[in-house]
């Protein structure tokens, strides 16, 4: 219970910390708001200074921080300053999309890592071993931006010309023309729910490309960690012993290896909830993917303080949340985390 | 292991394998689809000043009391049929257009027709910013709306349909003002029970006004979807459906609309216009723009504040080479700040010719026979008064390094170039500006009058006061003589090198019918059908 406790005091000084860091990033970025909503049509220095007293932005940057601060203690995460809406309702708004591209990532990242590592270790130092590891590095390091656009080259534009009906839509999260009332936020879901015919399958195509482009990176990781991981135990006495045991080749892998070999691979899958965030920035950006990564994005280019804050707290939180619940986790499994030797 | 693989590729067969949605399906099911560059910033135009704002709410919402017509600049009734002015020119009564209906919503069912009231409370709160519902809301995020609204006196109801406007002192641009798309008419109806329900923030979200469209639903970064609105005044809309779908990515736009999975769409870059030209399934209809590019030199910094440097660095611009190389030959040359067709407009102002030796003898006899370096400063956007700023800083230093000035181009991100070119920190800076309404008044008053932090920081009293002169009247006679005056001073003194009008163009699918590129940087959609 210390032990717990402990870990969850550790939290409040990096929430602090990223309040600090998130104010501090907003305010770093050169112009503010209102001259970016203006541009060239600021011709008038007094209109300026106006629009700056209306936001509270022509304060000292400690009373800002500070009220920033003690709204956020009220559970007040502000207004845009930019449309004036609750930055709360834009987050819970938009949140939806970005966990459901982010869980749609994920599966491919694990279904696709776990299988394509599997078959490498399987095949140890075999053609298909070098050329799926070789691809997991090609994986690994392919920068979203290119990556997204190469696919919808191919997806969308060049698969348009030359099979059509196999082409998949450029951006967004459903054709345009299908008119589903948010219900759950989830596309999926909703689309399921409207019972308009070929919206479920309209969602489902357009979450292709943008899951795969966010799932690549997660896909190369968990492969080489699972080849990795599953070689390491393949030569373990257990494995051995259920071999010796005259165990199917699937049931010796499938049943006694793999999941063994898949502990260090939960620690991984953990670590890439940080990765699919930042992913996403880009990966919604391309897309035109309604979600949390590009709200942010346009709200650097707008200069948008409040939804800068507010969203970078909150996905942060998000983050902190995840690793304190794969910690919590591994203190459950794992007694000797609980009870480190003094 | 085989299983699982086929299962998932057949799984992937089945989500790819069914088509796109045609543009067909988009024309039969009668919905006009528009891709924006932007969600709309909000619905209440008071508030708001980006291009997607005032397609998605100021022209598909509202109505104004004066129009510009589609695709023109000539002035025509809106909600008002028609106006007097008094013979001071400092009153105008406006007669309101009857059986007018505000939109039917879910939040919002009107139990009366569009009245003077109406009128009263929307010209009232741009005037009068101490009133109880500018307190509980803001207003007046745009400043050229002050420009009038501090001339007006006050706003009367003189009856239901009749509403007198009484100006300080006579504004010739009172009337262009008022068919600016930030003077649209809300319903005071529905702004009372807001204000009474302590909601009046929701003007801005779930707004109400005349226009052709009614706003159904707004998802925010995805799209903005109307009805059309049954009984508009001017005439049902031609389509039954607008989508206005947000697509940020320019290259995106360009690919959907070649898909077919919109109509029209916004602002192509020159590249992309390029390579539409050559899709027969668009068009690229266009119309000169009502903007000026240019390149401003600080007359305060040496070694531009000598007239006869400004000249040299003007003579020595091959402006054709960037007119073909940036604009793509579509940009008209500019001699003044206003382009051709508009009240201001000198015709027999001619373009500076292209003289690099005569632009040597100026630098020597400005004691600079040498030439010196400088740098330019460029913004990192792209505009249709320039659509390449970076090219155009490359030209100007191949063409005035000829003359031995050393140009070092130099490009801060946008806020930090506003900042910088507000303070008056650079020597030289590549910008330009677009009109929000058709009038002189609004090139000349924010690019050379004396109280604005130019880009050339030119001041000179005489401007001003032609300028103010040329606002009091509105005799275009009179006005068109200030105009010269002032274009003959700003030719003379080169406080700018004045580049081109750009042109606007914007990519139309052609199943589309009736839709007219605007000059005044508007979609107007309720006109277009759908073959």
């Amino acid at each position: 219970m210390r032990w717990l406790l402990g870990r969850l005091l550790r939290v409040v000084p990096t929430i602090l910390g990223i309040t600090l860091l998130a104010f501090a990033l907003a305010r770093l970025l050169p112009g503010d708001p209102v001259e970016v909503m203006l541009g060239e049509r600021i011709t008038d220095a007094e209109q300026h200074r106006e629009q700056l007293v209306r936001l509270g932005l022509d304060q000292p940057l400690w009373v800002q921080y500070f009220s920033y601060l003690g709204r956020l203690l009220a559970g007040d995460l502000g207004r845009s300053l930019v449309h004036g809406r609750p930055v709360m309702d834009e987050f819970l708004t938009l949140f939806p999309a970005t966990l459901e591209l982010a869980l749609v990532a994920l599966v491919i990242s694990v279904v696709g890592g776990v299988t394509l590592g599997t078959i490498a270790a399987l095949r140890r130092g075999s053609l298909a071993d070098q050329g799926l590891m070789a691809l997991s590095v090609l994986g690994h390091s392919m920068p979203i931006y290119w990556w997204g656009l190469l696919l919808i080259m191919l997806c969308s534009v060049w698969l348009r010309d030359v099979a059509p009906a196999w082409a998949l839509p450029v951006s967004g999260r459903i054709a345009v023309l299908f008119d589903v009332p948010p219900r759950t936020g989830f596309m999926l879901i909703d689309s399921a729910l409207s019972g308009e015919p070929g919206a479920f399958t309209s969602a489902l195509r357009h979450l292709v490309l943008p899951g795969v482009v966010l799932g690549t990176y997660g896909l190369a990781v968990i492969a080489r960690m699972t080849r990795s991981s599953l070689l390491e135990t393949l030569n373990q006495d257990f494995v051995r012993a259920a071999r010796a045991r005259a165990l199917s080749p699937w049931r010796v892998v499938g049943l006694h290896a793999l999941r063994s070999a898949l502990i260090p691979v939960l620690t991984v899958i953990g670590m890439q909830v940080g990765a699919l965030m930042g992913g996403a920035v880009l990966t919604e950006t391309i897309f035109s993917w309604p979600g949390i990564g590009r709200w942010l994005v346009d709200a650097i280019y707008r200069r948008d303080y409040a939804v800068l804050q507010g969203g970078l707290m909150l996905t942060s939180l998000m983050v902190v949340g995840v690793n304190l619940a794969v910690d919590l986790l591994y203190g459950l499994i794992d007694p000797r985390i609980r009870h480190p030797r003094t | 292991m085989k299983r699982p693989i086929f299962g998932a590729a057949l799984a992937l067969a089945a989500v790819t394998g069914l088509t796109s949605i045609p543009a067909a399906a988009l024309a039969q099911n009668r919905t006009l689809v528009f891709c924006a560059a932007s969600d709309p910033e909000g619905f209440d135009m008071a508030r708001w000043v980006a291009t997607q704002t005032i397609d998605a709410a100021g022209m598909a919402l509202y109505n104004r009391l004066v129009e510009f017509e589609a695709g023109t600049l000539k002035l025509r009734p809106g909600l008002a049929e028609r106006w007097e002015v008094s013979n001071d020119e400092r009153s105008y009564t406006f007669h309101l257009r009857r059986g007018v209906r505000f939109h039917t919503t879910e939040w919002f069912k009107p139990t009366r027709d569009f009245n003077a009231d109406d009128v009263m409370l929307s010209l009232e709160r741009y005037r009068d910013r101490n009133s109880a519902f500018n307190k509980a809301y803001g207003v007046n995020s745009y400043p050229y709306n002050n420009t009038w609204a501090a001339n007006v006196v006050s706003v009367t109801k003189v009856d239901p349909q009749t509403v007198r406007v009484s100006l300080k002192a006579p504004d010739s641009t009172f009337i262009a003002n008022m068919a600016m798309v930030t003077s649209h008419i809300i319903s005071a109806e529905y702004a009372g029970q807001l204000q009474q329900a302590n909601r009046l923030a929701e003007l801005d979200t779930r707004p109400v006004g005349t226009g052709p469209w009614v706003m159904r639903r707004y998802d925010k970064d995805t799209a903005v979807r109307y009805d059309a609105h049954p009984q508009y005044w001017g005439g049902r809309a031609k389509t039954d459906r607008l989508i206005i779908q947000t697509v940020k990515d320019s290259a995106v736009r360009a690919q959907k609309i070649r898909a077919g999975e919109c109509h029209i769409s916004s602002d192509p870059k020159p590249q992309e216009v390029q390579a539409m030209r050559s899709d027969s399934n668009i068009t690229l209809p266009e119309v000169a723009g009502l903007n000026i590019g240019y390149v401003g030199f600080n007359v305060t910094r040496a070694p531009l504040d000598k007239r006869e440097v400004r000249e040299a660095l003007v003579l020595a611009t091959n402006r054709q080479a960037i007119i073909d190389a940036v604009y793509q030959g579509t940009g008209i040359a500019a001699s003044q700040l206003v382009p051709p067709g508009m009240l201001g407009h000198d015709p027999a102002l001619k373009p500076t010719p292209h003289d690099p030796d005569k632009a040597r003898k100026l630098l020597a006899a400005a004691g600079l026979a040498n030439g010196f370096e400088i740098d330019v400063w460029v913004p990192p956007i792209s505009r249709q008064y320039n659509p390449d700023m970076r090219k155009t800083a490359e030209i100007l230093q191949a063409d005035w390094a000829r003359i031995g000035v050393k140009v070092k181009i130099v490009s801060y991100e946008w806020g930090d170039f506003l900042k910088r070119l507000r303070a008056g920190e650079h020597t030289i800076a590549l910008i330009g500006w677009a009109a929000d309404i058709a009038d002189p008044d609004n090139f000349y008053v924010p690019l050379v009058t004396c109280s604005r932090p130019t880009a050339s920081r030119w001041c000179t009293p005489g401007v001003d006061a032609m300028l103010e002169t040329a606002r009091r009247t509105t005799d275009a006679e009179q006005r068109q003589k200030a105009y010269q005056q002032v274009n003959a001073m700003i030719a003379r003194e080169n406080p700018y090198l004045l580049l081109a009008h750009g042109k606007r163009w914007q990519p139309v699918r052609r199943e589309v019918q009736g839709f007219r590129v605007d000059p005044l940087t508007r979609t107007i959609l309720h006109e277009v059908s759908l073959r």
